[in-house]
């Protein structure tokens, strides 16, 4: 026992409350463990009995680091195409789905061709303040390799892609021509 | 001061245990039909190397639902706020790299959903603030318990 500050410690008490606490504390760390090992059991047998499998130790898999271009939402596109920036919207979708509907004053370049169309688009590329590339969903993988030659191989900057693509353009209700009335 | 906490710790605890729960459950049900997109989206993080993304990719989303699960069902209470607390701390410094890098690109929070932006963190940075009351409270109960 000791004084100190005129109150009396109890030294044994506090290192028993001490030892506890640490004891209850390695107890909770051994069941955070628990609680991940059970997940990790889940997430690799439901990954194994998957049609597709996420192929873990490949260093080629999905989450290798890919040249994804930057996205662009819908929502700060809007302004952007109310105000004075020359945005050059270049749909990359099939010519079919293009003369279906497009964005307003989109160019089409379907990106299986692109290199095709090039020449003829290049012109309005070199004077645009931003290219905005419009595929046709979320899964953009076709946006990304125009943006991708864009940006590498013919050295265009400010190029992204639009986030949701003309799905997401829709739904935003940005202008859009030759849809049906 | 102990019946105030107790007042306090009796009715936020459960409120945030269901909105952790809930965040996290939701989170982790979104992402496993498309765990290969959600993998993609880690690799265009470009924080980890493919195989520890892959990795994450499979096994994030079901550590969400299983913390969410104990949560919801009140059980290893501590831990599982731990847990969660460990979850939105990695999700908190992974939003705040992509914004500090520029980065726009897809979240992943719920499934393959939105592009990174300040709200993220923001939501990011709301878990960690419950997680830590989760865990602070369980303490706090547990004392008024003894």
């Amino acid at each position: 026992m000791t004084v100190a500050d005129g109150k009396r410690v109890d030294e044994t008490g506090w290192l028993e409350n001490a030892t506890k606490n640490a004891a209850s504390w390695r107890g909770e760390i051994l069941r955070l463990a628990l609680i991940g090992l059970i997940a990790a059991v889940f997430a690799l047998t439901t990954n194994y009995l998957r049609e597709r499998p996420v192929p873990i130790w490949s260093a080629t898999g999905p989450a290798a680091w890919r040249d994804a271009a930057e996205r662009i939402s819908c929502n700060d596109l809007k302004p952007l195409l109310k105000g004075t920036m020359k945005i050059f919207l270049l749909d990359v979708r099939s010519p079919q789905l293009f003369q279906q509907a497009h964005p307003a004053g989109a160019f089409n370049a379907p990106a299986h061709d692109f290199m095709d169309y090039y020449a003829t688009v290049a012109p309005y590329l070199d004077v645009a303040d931003l290219i905005v590339v419009v595929c046709n969903d979320k899964d953009c993988s076709l946006g990304d390799l125009v943006a991708h030659i864009l940006i590498k191989d013919l050295k265009h900057e400010r190029v992204r892609v639009l986030y949701g693509g003309w799905e997401a353009y829709k739904e935003a209700d940005l202008p859009r021509e030759g849809e049906a009335p | 001061m102990s019946d105030r906490r107790e007042l306090v710790v009796s009715w936020l605890l459960p409120l945030a245990r269901l909105a952790v729960a809930g965040v996290l459950i939701y989170a982790g049900l979104q992402k496993l039909p498309n765990i290969r997109a959600f993998a993609e989206i880690i690799g265009n993080f470009k924080m980890l190397r493919a195989e520890s993304g892959q990795l994450l990719a499979v096994i994030l989303p079901w550590c969400e639902v299983t913390t969410g699960l104990f949560l919801l069902c009140g059980l290893w209470l501590r831990a599982a706020g731990l847990m969660s607390l460990l979850m939105f701390c990695a999700f908190t410094t992974a939003t705040g790299s992509l914004l500090a890098r520029g980065l726009k690109t897809e979240c992943g929070c719920f499934g393959t959903d939105s592009i990174v932006d300040w709200r993220t963190l923001a939501i990011d940075l709301a878990g960690v603030v419950a997680a830590t009351a989760i865990i602070w409270m369980t303490s706090v109960r547990r004392r008024l318990e003894v």
